[in-house]
């Protein structure tokens, strides 16, 4: 048989060609139809790295972002949530150096303190640099070492050098409901070893800055060591992946049904300067991604009748074709061929043909360069798939055929 | 002689939906081999009906068709066609993709036959036939009708069975084509010993055969015995 199909496909070129042809056409279109898709999901992939959805937890009415009181229960559910990155917070205390009374804090608490968990959490100013002691850098703001930063201008006045173990009376704020009366109260004496320095030599700007940072973990501790409530003054985080952004609020609402946060509707709440509400900047994100979303929807809609008519123009095709090929098809059976091996010898010859349109159809999509070569191939392999189901159907209807009818008809 | 094929009670019913039609009713005969059988009938007689029977494309609905002696029910009837039974067509049917020579070859390289042999084999049968050597390499299309039919029986016998079924094979031809096929089956019958069986309109066909049978309405009938062959009649 295999020397009849090699001679078949050699000395029928219109109609060998014409099945390259149609193969051919038929998995370049598929290739620009998936590609179209893979363009769209790439171009929504790249909108989801480039358009960070920025979250911040604010009082509940949504006017204040800094200088609210953001719970450690609130911080640890954050700290817990798989659906974020980059979390940041901080939170405002003021020291002083040595040991001192609380009647005497006037004269002495004269340090701002930032106590943030990354160095980026604190705004300094341009030209201000932060240096580290040799075996420091700024991933310390992320532990919980007694460590701290003191401005360059304050170590020189206080003669300090990397590595003193300096002493700090810590007090914090506390305000009351409506933010207008604020408390300031102590923590308590704590050592803080000197690892480095923010350098204000170069400063023009006339801002205020913190005189001295520490890292979040290291205060948060001594909280918790004293049983004082500790709360953060600003917190806010990214959406780890803006395309589960369902996920993302469902997971923001499970730590509200804790009573942690709930997601920033904004109006109607009542004012209150506790970190309870969550702003979501996801406005551009959805408009942009909705666009895209829906675009992949409508194309991927018709995956289906695409394979549907793939099918049925290979079984038209090999249909026509073999009713062009009936009578040949009787002989074979009256020379003795069994009918499942008279259609093998069919179907290898067009699986010759579509495999040979779909390897033309992959080489011109790889030229074009669209794609990446595994997708292709995944089309080309559906394609071919398809249309040879569809030739496995007309063939297999045309075994049915009573081979000496159709060669005494004339 | 030998009876090569041998039908007993032989019916056999087209199925529609709506309808069925008898198209034999209880045949019975014989076919022996070294001899020429002729089938003749109106159209729709079902002569044709009872070769594709005899071919193997198709089983009685009722009696038995035996080849030596095994009914054909038994009989793998693909591989029967393939080695011992071979059908000539009016129409030729030959493989238009294919030479002459290579139309020949098909049934050899179906027995697995190398090549080579087949090539051989194939020149042989075509000699045999008495095809000018320059058509070998020829398309069936640019030969005539009578060389066409003549590749079809060498074809036929390439096969190696004894057994020629030919459904009106000079139906296509103009009479001096008919009087070389004719010869050629004869030929076959009497020097080869092949059982040759022609279903056929034609009256000079029929007078060639040793043994003419009727057909009309499903019914086979003899028509003329071997013996009974009128005198000035000679065998081809």
């Amino acid at each position: 048989m295999y020397h009849y199909i090699l001679k078949s496909i050699k000395r029928q070129k219109s109609r060998s060609v014409l099945v390259i042809l149609v193969n051919g056409v038929l998995a370049i279109l598929l290739n620009l139809y998936f590609g179209l898709i893979g363009s769209y999901q790439t171009q929504l992939a790249d909108l989801a790295a480039n358009t960070p959805i920025k979250c911040t937890v604010t009082n509940p009415d949504g006017t204040m972002e800094v200088g609210i009181a953001v719970s450690s229960d609130t911080l640890r559910g954050l700290q817990a949530a798989r659906q974020i990155r980059d979390l940041d917070y901080s939170t405002q205390l003021k020291a002083g150096y040595g040991v001192f009374e609380e009647a005497d804090r006037d004269a002495n608490l004269n340090l701002d303190v930032n106590v943030v968990n990354k160095i980026d959490s604190t705004v300094l100013p341009e030209n201000i640099k932060v240096i580290y002691q040799e075996g420091w850098d700024e991933t310390l703001f992320a532990g919980a070492e007694k460590v701290c930063l003191l401005k360059k201008s304050e170590m020189e006045e206080q003669g300090f050098v990397y590595g003193d173990e300096i002493p700090f009376t810590i007090f914090y704020y506390r305000y009351d409901d409506k933010r207008r009366d604020v408390d300031i109260l102590e923590l308590g004496r704590v050592h803080l070893k000197l690892v480095g320095q923010v350098d204000d030599s170069d400063s023009v700007e006339s801002r205020d800055y913190p005189d001295m940072l520490v890292p979040f973990q290291t205060v948060w501790d001594e909280f918790e060591e004293k049983q004082i409530e500790f709360t953060a003054e600003a917190v806010s985080f990214y959406v780890k992946d803006p395309l589960a952004l369902n996920a993302f609020k469902e997971e923001m609402r499970r730590i509200g049904e804790l009573g942690l946060l709930e997601i920033y509707k904004g109006d109607g709440a009542k004012f209150s300067y506790k970190g309870s509400a969550l702003y979501v900047q996801d406005g551009i994100f959805i408009t942009m991604a909705g666009r895209l979303k829906t675009a992949i929807r409508i194309l991927s809609a018709f995956l289906l009748p695409m394979g549907i008519l793939v099918f049925i123009v290979g079984y038209v095709i090999s249909h026509l074709l073999a009713n062009g090929r009936v009578k040949e098809f009787a002989l074979f059976r009256s020379l003795g061929v069994g009918a499942p091996c008279a259609v093998w010898g069919f179907w290898c010859e067009q699986f010759v043909l579509v495999l040979a349109g779909n390897v033309i159809g992959c080489l011109t999509a790889i030229l074009a360069g669209q794609q990446e070569i595994q997708e292709i191939l995944s089309v080309c392999g559906a394609a071919f798939g398809g249309y040879m189901l569809g030739t496995t159907v007309a063939l297999v209807l045309l075994a049915k055929e009573k081979p000496l009818e159709l060669l005494m008809s004339e | 002689m030998e009876k090569i094929i041998e039908a007993v009670n032989v019916s056999y019913i087209y199925q529609t939906k709506y309808q069925k039609t008898k198209a034999l009713s209880e045949v019975s005969c014989s076919f022996e081999r070294g001899k020429v059988y002729a089938i003749t009938g109106k159209s729709g007689s079902g002569k044709s009906t009872f070769l594709s029977l005899l071919a193997g494309l198709d089983v009685p609905a009722e009696g038995t068709l035996y080849i030596e002696g095994e009914d054909i029910r038994k009989l793998n009837r693909d591989e029967y066609r393939l080695n011992r039974a071979s059908v000539i067509y009016q129409a030729f049917h030959l493989f238009p993709l294919l030479t002459v020579q290579e139309n020949v070859m098909f049934p050899m390289q179906l027995q697995h036959i190398p090549a080579r042999e087949a090539k051989m084999r194939a020149q042989e049968y075509l000699k045999k036939v008495e095809l000018p050597e320059t058509l070998y390499k020829k398309m069936p299309g640019m030969i005539s009708g009578g060389e066409q039919q003549r590749v079809a029986i060498a074809r036929a016998i390439a096969s190696g069975g004894e057994i020629l079924l030919a459904d009106e094979p000079t139906g296509n031809l103009d009479s001096q084509n008919e009087k070389v096929i004719v010869e050629l089956l004869c030929k076959l019958a009497h020097e080869d010993n092949y059982v040759v069986i022609v279903v056929t309109h034609n009256e000079a066909v029929a007078a060639a055969a040793d043994v003419v049978y009727g057909m009309s309405d499903g019914v086979l009938t003899v028509v003329r015995e071997e013996a009974e062959r009128k005198s000035g009649e000679t065998k081809c």
